[in-house]
């Protein structure tokens, strides 16, 4: 059983860096960028959406590889729902990410085709989507579990390669790939990153909360039903 | 067993009024300082007002995502009282 899940201590600490994040987010002082202007402190509210996007599907990763190894249900139902989580995450970055685009890159009809990152994330987010669409569709419980954790390691390296490793080859409109500038070009004093990354774990551990309940929910439905979980 | 989705009507919906609102933009033109009431409000103060857009996505999507687990554990709440 995962007894992390009813710990408090880390619920409270997403609680108190998300109060951070959306507060010193919203007031310290960011640089003129050109273009930019205020949306620069979207870094701290878009941005982050992907990094727990990736994190929790990483920690979905782990949980697979340990469920491939012990074989046990509750391995099963963590990686599930942390992927659940990661994609309520995507899904807002591609809707602020929309938004974003539409008054600094001025074109929101042709967001999908005119930016390699763009693209790269939706087919990531798609073939995250074929997970459940793959888990829906195998009857038995037990080969339904390891195919999908089989199948969790392949989408999480195509998701990586597709979001990470070609935006960089190519050229994009998104920071720190192709010839653009990244943001810490822009951030001379490191007082961006102090927002950033607490912002980071913060909706990464917002993420394992949301996670975290849709595993009790899902571990009571099959303790209703008399199927064991360990 | 009854299966409903409000939650993804909703989502739905909200997706449409803002392809909507995007395709609007589209049809006025090229310039996109001079058209529309809300791009001139999104447009002011250094754009801060795109800022607060994507705080309330943020706020209004995982709210939406709520209610939708709300939901799931009403059902089962169903479920383990008829078992009873």
């Amino acid at each position: 059983m995962l007894k992390q899940m009813h710990n408090m201590w880390w619920k409270v600490l997403g609680i108190i860096l998300l109060a951070y994040t959306f507060s010193v987010g919203l007031l310290i002082k960011t640089p003129d960028v050109p273009l930019l202007h205020e949306t620069i402190r979207n870094l701290f509210f878009h941005v982050p959406c992907w990094f727990a996007m990736i994190l929790l599907m990483l920690a979905s990763l782990i949980y697979s590889i340990k469920y491939l190894r012990s074989g046990k249900k509750i391995h099963d139902i963590a990686a599930l729902n942390l992927v659940k989580a990661a994609l309520v995450f995507g899904v807002l970055g591609f809707i602020t990410g929309m938004l974003w685009g539409n008054y600094i890159w001025g074109d929101l009809i042709s967001w999908l085709t005119n930016d390699v990152k763009t693209l790269g994330a939706a087919i990531g987010l798609l073939i995250y989507f074929a997970y459940f669409v793959l888990r829906g569709s195998i009857e038995d419980e037990e080969k339904r579990a390891k195919v999908a954790a089989v199948y969790s390691i392949f989408a999480f390296v195509l998701l990586n390669v597709a979001i990470n490793v070609v935006p960089r080859l190519t050229d994009s409109l998104h920071p720190g790939s192709g010839g653009n500038a990244s943001f810490t070009v822009y951030d001379l004093d490191n007082s961006m990153r102090m927002v950033f990354y607490p912002a980071v774990i913060a909706y990464f551990l917002l993420g394992s909360w949301i996670a975290s309940l849709l595993a009790r929910i899902q571990i009571l439905h099959y303790k209703n039903h008399n199927i064991p979980t360990e | 067993m009854k299966k409903s989705f409000p939650f993804i009507q909703h989502f739905l919906a909200f997706l449409l009024f803002i392809t909507s609102l995007t395709f609007a933009h589209a049809q006025n033109g090229v310039m996109p300082e001079s058209d529309g009431a809300i791009d001139n409000v999104m447009r002011s103060n250094g754009m801060i007002y795109v800022v607060v857009g994507v705080i309330v996505i943020i706020l209004g999507g995982l709210i939406l995502y709520l209610t939708s687990i709300d939901k799931k554990i009403t059902k089962l709440e169903k479920e383990i009282n008829e078992n009873k």
